[in-house]
């Protein structure tokens, strides 16, 4: 397993790199020129290389399968029957019957830390679903980083800087508009838009070496960053009509207090309102944010995949990949329980991805309930 | 129909009464207010006193309209330099609307449209290319309710300098003993300075406010009926701290209070309907005024 994933996986990549700079050369320097030429060359040097490593690999995991099968263990049931059970088959061992509590609680705590710490195996229907914890988590920060400023700053403009008129009025509705559009509209956009525009435009750029060479985009399809971006968008009425909401309720006497004090328009939104507002504008957000981590129809368009085992985010230069695909608690929850060959056997997965799903969005808004009210304390008088 | 014909008769009695009210040309007005209710031209009655008096605020024929609703009709009044002039009048007479037109809050309304002027000091207030916010740091204001921000007790009081920019430690330090000092406030909050100022009573709040306003060194103090949200002894230590800030600051309050106004001012002026009806020294206003209707007001005969 771990010579199958990270040495075989290493040694692929070489070979792809260099295959691209054989073609970046190319596209830079023109086809047969001197450069390209030296590019082949290492090329089928690292080819050759790779090809005698790749045999003696085979070989080795030839050799510890050949071990594994000769390795069985033989059961016997209660009936009299012995079983054989080859030992590769095996993932964990205990003998329930015999264990003390604390052996129990230690079992079933080191099934919580695989579920929750491990890569899936056997299509999903077992393992951990760490990868898609991971992508749940990271997709829905990247969604706040992207969402917060621009909808705070939205909604400042519309309540404190437009002039009242039709075209605030336009806007306001169009925002409560967006609201209501069904969320696959926006996985459409998003991939109409981030993914085959920009990142398209991207890849043309900059990756065009791997568009030429096996006609893979790299930023030109479903990513973490696409994904993160739609839901950006996905949510971003509801920041700016919670943020609106709060400035709003910012009294107008403490507005007019600082002009009186010979406060600018913006020394007044930042050192006063702003504050006043901020518990509103938190419990929008993390609203916000709730309702991203819990959406799955756009996100299947714009990169959430069923097994995205590489993270975003590795040991392999640059470390950071916002183009990778990734995983996603709710989308597994319908490709386990009912995309899944064995659904039968995943059932309780699905219960447990559920389960951790919710309790993610819950913890999310009882968080919000919680920033809430102390910052309410904090900034909100209680005389008068 | 018929409620339209009686509006017009209505009309008719009323224009009946002024033209009465107001008496023939050439003789004074019989009764102003209804005059002014009418809407006719009243003179102001401007006591001599008041005109020899330095002033630090001129309001010079100031119009203003809340869209096509006028509010103010050419109010000119001399506010004395270091002296506190009180305004008064019944309910929705325009003395707020006057008090925030001098550091021109107003703007912030869309709908308002002014005439006429006003000079600070000989600066006037409301020349294109005065900076509305240098102008504002020459005034302080007091609102109604109390509105401390918020933030803690000392940012509250350095509030106007901080947004200049001041960072020095020492002179946020003195600004800020000063004014609390000036407001009547150090000993109750000198031991919590960094506590929020949400948590101050009614009164000390609005006393926080005015040691705010105080503390940009105003050349005029406006206070928009400052004991109005406050219990009788709340009122009375904002009344004493207004007797201390006498003759240290040219101070224009607003205030519904006729005791109020006999007590903390210096002069006093009477508005109706948004025009200055009469304007003097606070005892002439309240002992022996020129109008039978200033008198029937300060009494509390009517409005």
């Amino acid at each position: 397993m771990r010579i199958d994933k990270h040495e075989r996986g290493e040694l692929q990549r070489q070979l792809r790199a260099a295959r691209l700079a054989v073609v970046q050369a190319g596209l830079d320097a023109g086809a047969g020129s001197e450069r390209q030429s030296e590019a082949q060359r290492r090329e089928r040097q690292l080819a050759g290389e790779i090809g005698r490593r790749e045999q003696t690999l085979d070989e080795e995991t030839a050799k510890l399968r050949g071990e594994n099968a000769g390795w069985v263990v033989e059961f016997e049931t209660a009936s009299g029957a012995s079983v054989p059970v080859p030992l590769d088959g095996i993932v964990r061992a205990w003998q329930p019957n015999r264990l003390s509590l604390a052996g129990n609680l230690g079992v079933y705590l080191s099934r919580w830390g695989e579920f929750l710490g491990d890569d899936p195996r056997e299509a999903n229907s077992a393992g951990g679903v760490f990868p898609a914890i991971w992508g749940t988590v990271t997709m829905t920060l990247i969604m706040a980083i992207f969402v917060a400023p621009f909808g705070v700053l939205a909604a400042l403009y519309l309540r404190e800087y437009a002039s009242r008129g039709p075209i605030t009025t336009a806007v306001r509705v169009a925002i409560n508009n967006l609201a209501g559009v069904p969320s696959i509209v926006y996985g459409a956009f998003g991939l109409g838009f981030f993914c085959y525009v920009v990142g398209a435009g991207i890849d043309d750029v900059f990756f065009k070496a791997s568009l030429v060479a096996d006609g893979q985009p790299t930023f030109g399809t479903g990513g973490l960053l696409w994904a993160s971006l739609t839901l950006a968008l996905l949510t971003l009425p509801v920041v700016i009509v919670a943020t609106e909401e709060a400035l709003s309720a910012v009294p107008n006497s403490m507005r007019e207090g600082s002009y009186a004090c010979g406060a600018g328009k913006w020394q007044t939104i930042r050192r006063i309102v702003l504050p006043r507002a901020l518990p509103g504008i938190m419990t929008g957000l993390i609203l916000a944010m709730a309702r991203g981590a819990g959406e799955v129809a756009p996100l299947m368009l714009v990169g959430v995949k069923k097994l995205a085992v590489e993270l975003p985010v590795d040991g392999t230069f640059p470390f950071v990949h916002p183009e990778r695909e990734f995983m996603h608690l709710a989308y597994l929850i319908y490709d386990v329980g009912f995309q899944s060959p064995n659904s039968q056997a995943a059932r309780p997965m699905v219960f447990t991805i559920t389960f951790l799903l919710v309790a993610i969005i819950a913890l999310l808004n009882v968080t919000a309930i919680w920033l809430r009210s102390r910052l309410r304390r904090r900034f909100v008088s209680q005389h008068f | 129909m018929g409620s339209r014909a009686s509006m017009q008769s209505v009309d008719r009695v009323r224009q009946d009464i002024a033209a009465e009210a107001v008496g023939h040309p050439g003789e004074p007005p019989q009764d102003r207010l209804i005059a002014v209710a009418a809407g006719l031209e009243v003179e102001a009655e401007v006591h001599e006193g008041v005109l020899k008096e330095p002033p630090v605020l001129e309001i010079d024929r100031f119009n203003l309209w809340y869209g096509a609703k006028q509010a103010l009709h050419r109010i000119t009044m001399p506010i004395p330099l270091n002296k506190v002039t009180a305004l008064v009048g019944p309910s929705g007479c325009g003395k707020s609307t006057l008090l925030r037109s001098v550091n021109r809050l107003n703007d912030l309304v869309q709908s308002v449209r002014i005439t006429g002027d006003m000079r600070l000091n000989g600066d006037s207030i409301y020349d294109p290319r005065m900076d509305v916010i240098e102008l504002r740091k020459r005034m302080g204001m007091v609102f109604q309710k109390p509105n401390p921000f918020p933030m803690s007790i000392y940012e509250n009081v350095v509030y106007s300098l901080r947004i200049d920019g001041e960072t020095s430690r020492g002179v946020l330090d003195e600004v800020c003993e000063m004014s609390l000092r000036g407001a009547a406030l150090w000993d109750e909050v000198k031991d919590r300075l960094q506590d929020s100022a949400l948590g101050l009573s009614g009164g000390q709040q609005q006393r926080l406010c005015i040691a705010r306003a105080i503390a940009a060194e105003p050349e005029v103090l406006l206070l928009d009926e400052p004991c109005s949200a406050l219990d009788p002894i709340a009122t009375g230590k904002v009344e004493d701290l207004i007797q201390e800030l006498r003759g240290r600051y040219s101070v224009l309050i607003v205030t519904h209070n006729m005791q109020q106004a006999s007590r903390s001012s210096d002069y006093t002026a009477f508005m109706y309907l948004g025009r200055l009806i009469e304007y003097g020294a606070t005892t002439d206003i309240f002992t022996k005024p020129v109008l039978r209707e200033t008198e029937a007001y300060v009494t509390g005969r009517f409005g």
